[in-house]
């Protein structure tokens, strides 16, 4: 073999092997070779970000006494003032994240960073809050606007036409008003303006809540009379219509849309592949996960007070004054309530 | 002879062409479409009870890691069973586990006394005895997290799902080269396939393992087949022909122990093959004429189910190309895309092309490990040749109507 | 209403989980991608014009002063002129081959043993020993198998034409699937076309020179599985190089994560 023709297959087995080698140098180095992070201890919970925050925040209150200013956790250039209670006036303007160890309150047109409140909260109408944990109950006027979101140990109102970020939870009652734009809210209940006639029809409507056997009924499409039952579970391909007072006793799968009308009930879960309409006075006991939108008129009602559940919405959530939800309710492309006089 | 070599050639490019414009449409899907979420977010303060299976043989290295993650559960304890099962371990496994609900009297353990052996046959006597509505079963080397029972029972809430999958992850990835690649391919299968058959509402595959059914409804289809070398396959089957669907959750995620040695991997690779060769055999035709599914459910069954008669067909493909070689008439493009057909179908270990599985591990966030990505072509003849010895055997049994026996998958115990 | 500090209008940072991320992409990015395929199909075919013809000649000029490779021949296919090196094929034994078939036979029983394993490495021997076999067995029988020299070394080269042709369609195809840069995608186009046309010139001059040592016996082994399939390889690890450049870019930027 000439020189050139061995220097050849060299070279030849050297670009072979060429695309080998950058994986073979990973190899060896290991760079990246951690299995994929599963955080074990990971739970869902709608109230995740406002206990994690409470978590973080408790041991720097706990830590300091009288009023203080230290710089918050690891960020850069903010700083939490750390007070006994607060008041202000209207028009205040927060540079530092606030941390009380009683009440909050502040008036119209505030900005705040994050503020967390071991007792009660009170924010006037036009406020702008970043992150907000209040530890007893919280009110907070018209015209609100959440950046990130509100997490209440204690029960909740918010006035009319508020936006309210990424998440609203509370642990009791949630009160929100008409004209409210959000994407995740958790409460027990949560009530448009004033759910009290939705709760009331759920109490007298007892009789209705024992489940069924769990037996599957398939149909293509069904509109159910009025005042019927059905004890099974329904899987539908296409459109569910439950006329004024009838009942399916168990889960209800759709292919197509679902509608409740007035006094109709589902005691278990609705799932449709379309949009999912309660009429008034309508009563889903269950979840609702639609692929579209979930409407929810005057006086509709869904989950339990014992049981709260979920409303998922893959699309928009529209929900009209006196609906009542207990549970959390998630609405992947915003939802809106309506205006006191305007159906759903 | 030449005529008939060169359409078989076509029919087993097309048959190549095919699965790779699946894939890249269910990668396309996954990366930009809207994914199509499962139940993770239904929230429930009173779940249903549920019994967990876990079917251990010769598992003393991995049952006391799997158990503790399963009594760590944020499950209400009172709607929760664990149960145990000892399929006839040879090891101390029993020994181990009868120390273990000393200390943890919750637990109970079923021993199977034979003379069947097998995950199917176990599953099937210990639903005998389950009252819970809901099962679900984890394999012994798999470490749940505190929420993924709840995860995984969510789904649920939908009465027309049967049963639920969650994700696989592979824990001891930095062991090995073959570890880091069948972590890569894991990810194509689970991040990317199986989200994408959810999004397209085709058939995501339950798995066998970090997943579970209805208990009315497996009682509805008769059980596990007990001999089934791939009872998670006959049961999708079964599930999809008899008009009830399979959830994947692709945030219910669990770890497992992947095979550290060849030879294991051969192994599993050749009994997944022989088992799913076997439901392919039997449940083919009535998935691709079920009425309750559709067109695209169908096609999808269809080739679900053939997924391990590729590389036969492959090989068989190769085989023409050869003979056509000899014969000296081997088209110029022939050569050509065959060549592109094999190797994109080269990463189909986990049945997953090089795309497929990059866009997984984009999705994850990984970085320098994509640098291994030319190292699954090194994976082609292996995974061909195990797969094909294992449709050998599934012919086999047919043939001569025999059962399969099980090769049990070694395991390491090296929890991270 | 007051105006928001910067701090308020700061983005949403929380990270969603991987489970539910997706990726980003504007349209600009797809016109760009869309764009690409004919412009790195017409690169390719220009590169190839331009630059095949004098890699070859140079080449076959490289072999036949230097390797007992002497004759070439010349081709155009696709209007793509090229100078093809011939090996000097020594004429094909009967029982030759016979005797090579019985070491492959042999190797694969010892391979085999060896391999019981059943790694990658052992297979892929086993695989080419198999091929091997079975083209002296029909060498045997047949009294020939392949294709004499020039027309063997045609084949290649025009294989490896198409192979350079269709690198940028399945470039833009798998690129399509994630949101690369104009730079990146550049690179990936750059580095396959180049590296497969330095690999498909030198792959023309070394299997040459092979079968010109060992004759037909060895044709099938390099043209269906040490050929073009090789290609492939390369195609895999530039793409691989891409996504990690990708991949880090992403890991920067929060805004490729989106929250549900």
């Amino acid at each position: 073999m000439t020189p050139v023709e061995i220097g050849l297959y060299l070279l030849y087995a050297l670009v072979v092997a060429l695309p080998l080698l950058p994986g073979l140098l990973e190899l060896r180095a290991g760079d990246d070779d951690d299995p994929l992070k599963i955080d074990a201890s990971y739970a869902r919970d709608p109230r995740f970000l406002g206990k994690s925050m409470r978590a973080k925040v408790e041991p720097i209150v706990d830590a300091t006494h009288g009023e203080a200013r230290v710089q918050f956790l690891n960020r850069k250039n903010e700083f939490a003032l750390i007070t006994d209670a607060y008041r202000s006036p209207d028009r205040v303007r927060f540079d530092d994240i606030v941390l009380s160890r009683g009440d909050f309150h502040v008036g119209d047109r505030s900005v705040m960073l994050d503020v967390y409140a071991r007792g009660d909260v009170a924010v006037g109408a036009y406020a702008q809050v970043r992150t907000l944990a209040a530890g007893r109950n919280a009110r907070f006027g018209s015209r609100l606007s959440v950046v990130r979101w509100i997490d209440v140990e204690g029960d909740c109102t918010i006035g009319d036409a508020a936006d309210l970020g990424q998440s609203v939870a509370a642990s009791k009652r949630l009160v929100i008003g008409a004209g409210v734009r959000f994407s995740r809210l958790f409460g027990r209940p949560i009530s448009v303006i004033d759910g009290r006639r939705a709760e009331l029809h759920a109490l007298s409507a007892g009789p209705l809540l024992a489940r069924a056997s769990g037996a599957r009924r398939l149909v293509k499409t069904l509109t159910l009379d009025p005042g019927a039952r059905i004890e099974d579970d329904v899987v539908a391909a296409g459109d569910v219509e439950l006329l004024p007072g009838a009942v399916i006793a168990g889960s209800l799968k759709a292919g197509g849309t679902v509608t409740l009308r007035a006094n109709a009930c589902v005691v278990g879960n609705i799932v449709a592949r379309e949009t999912v309409t309660l009429e008034a006075d309508a009563m889903v006991l269950g979840h609702i996960f639609g692929d579209l939108d979930v409407v929810l008129h005057a006086g509709a009602l869904v989950g339990d007070r014992h049981a709260p559940k979920t409303i998922h919405a893959s699309r928009a959530v529209r929900i009209a004054p006196e609906a009542c939800i207990f549970g959390w309710l998630i609405a992947e492309r915003g939802g809106q309530t309506t205006a006191k006089d305007s159906p759903a | 002879m030449v005529v008939a070599l060169n359409a078989w050639l076509t029919v087993v490019i097309a048959l190549m062409s095919i699965y790779t414009i699946r894939h890249w449409v269910f990668t396309f899907s996954r990366v930009y479409g809207k994914q199509r979420m499962s139940f993770s977010d239904a929230y429930e303060e009173h779940p249903p009870s549920v019994t967990v299976l876990v079917p251990m043989h010769n598992e003393e290295k991995v049952a006391e890691a799997c158990l503790d993650a399963l009594l760590a559960s944020e499950y209400p304890k009172d709607q929760l069973e664990i149960v145990a099962i000892d399929d006839q371990s040879a090891d101390a496994t029993n020994d181990i586990l009868h120390a273990y609900i000393e200390r943890h009297p919750q637990v109970k353990i079923l021993t199977m006394a034979g003379p069947e052996r097998g995950k199917a046959n176990a599953l099937n006597v210990a639903l005998e005895s389950v009252q819970s509505d809901f099962v679900l079963v984890f394999d012994a080397d798999y470490t749940p997290g505190r929420g993924l029972i709840r995860t995984l029972i969510n789904a649920f809430v939908d009465p027309e799902v049967g049963a639920v999958m969650g994700r696989v992850v592979p824990r001891n990835t930095s062991r090995s080269l073959l570890t880091r690649l069948l972590s890569m391919e894991r990810a194509g299968g689970y991040q990317v396939d199986q989200q994408a058959r959810y999004n397209f509402n085709l058939l995501p595959q339950y798995g066998g393992t970090v997943g579970g059914f209805r208990r009315r409804m497996l009682a509805e289809l008769g059980g596990f087949d007990p001999h089934a070398l791939a009872e998670d396959t006959e049961l999708t089957a079964k599930i999809f022909q008899h008009g009830w669907k399979i959830v994947y959750d692709n945030r219910a995620e669990c770890y497992e122990e992947v095979p550290e040695a060849w030879e294991s991997r051969f192994k599993q690779l050749r009994r997944w093959s022989r088992g799913h060769n076997r439901v392919l055999w039997s449940h083919l035709f009535g998935l691709v004429t079920a009425p309750v599914l559709t067109i695209p459910q169908r096609i999808d069954a269809a080739l679900l189910m053939l997924c391990y008669a590729v590389p036969p067909i492959l090989l068989s493909g190769w085989l023409a190309a050869i003979a056509l070689f000899l014969l000296g008439r081997l088209p110029y493009v022939g050569g050509v895309t065959l060549a592109f057909a094999v190797v994109l179908y080269n990463a189909f270990g986990n049945f997953a092309p090089v795309y497929q599985v990059a866009t997984a591990e984009v999705l994850d966030g990984s970085t320098t490990r994509l640098l291994l990505l030319p190292y699954l072509f090194y994976m082609f003849p292996f995974n061909t040749w195990a797969i094909t010895t294992g449709f050998i055997d599934a012919v086999g049994d047919i043939v001569k109507s025999r059962r399969g026996r099980w090769d049990k998958t070694a395991r390491v115990g090296n929890a991270p | 209403m007051p105006k928001a500090g910067a701090a308020q209008a700061a983005r949403v940072t929380i990270r969603p989980h991987r489970s539910y991320r997706t990726l980003r992409v504007s349209r600009v990015s797809w016109l760009g991608s869309a764009v690409t395929l004919p412009i790195g199909v017409l690169l390719a075919y220009a590169a190839l014009l331009v630059l095949w013809p004098r890699a070859t000649a140079w080449m076959s000029a490289l072999l036949a002063q230097s390797t007992p490779i002497t004759r070439n021949v010349p081709d155009n296919f696709l209007f793509i002129a090229s100078t093809v090196p011939i090996p000097n094929l020594p004429p094909l034994s009967v029982f030759g081959a016979l005797d090579v078939a019985g070491l492959c036979a042999a190797a694969i029983l010892l391979a085999g043993f060896y391999a019981k394993k059943n790694a990658p490495l052992p297979l892929w021997i086993i695989g080419n020993l198999i091929v091997l076999l079975i083209t002296a067995l029909w060498a045997f029988f047949e009294g020939r198998a392949g294709y004499d020299g020039p027309t063997y070394m045609l084949l290649l080269e025009r294989t490896s034409v198409i192979m350079i042709l269709c690198s940028p369609i399945f470039a833009v195809v798998v690129a399509a699937l994630l949101p690369f840069t104009l730079l990146e995608r550049v690179t990936l186009f750059t580095l396959l076309i180049a590296l497969d046309f330095f690999m498909s010139v030198l792959r023309l001059a070394v299997f040459a020179l092979i079968l010109t040592h060992t004759g037909v016996i060895l044709e099938t082994n390099l043209y269906l599985f040490l050929g073009p399939l090789i290609d492939v390889v390369y195609f895999i690890a530039v793409y691989s190089l891409v996504v990690v450049s990708l991949s880090r870019r992403l890991a920067r930027t929060e805004d490729a994560w989106e929250w549900l």
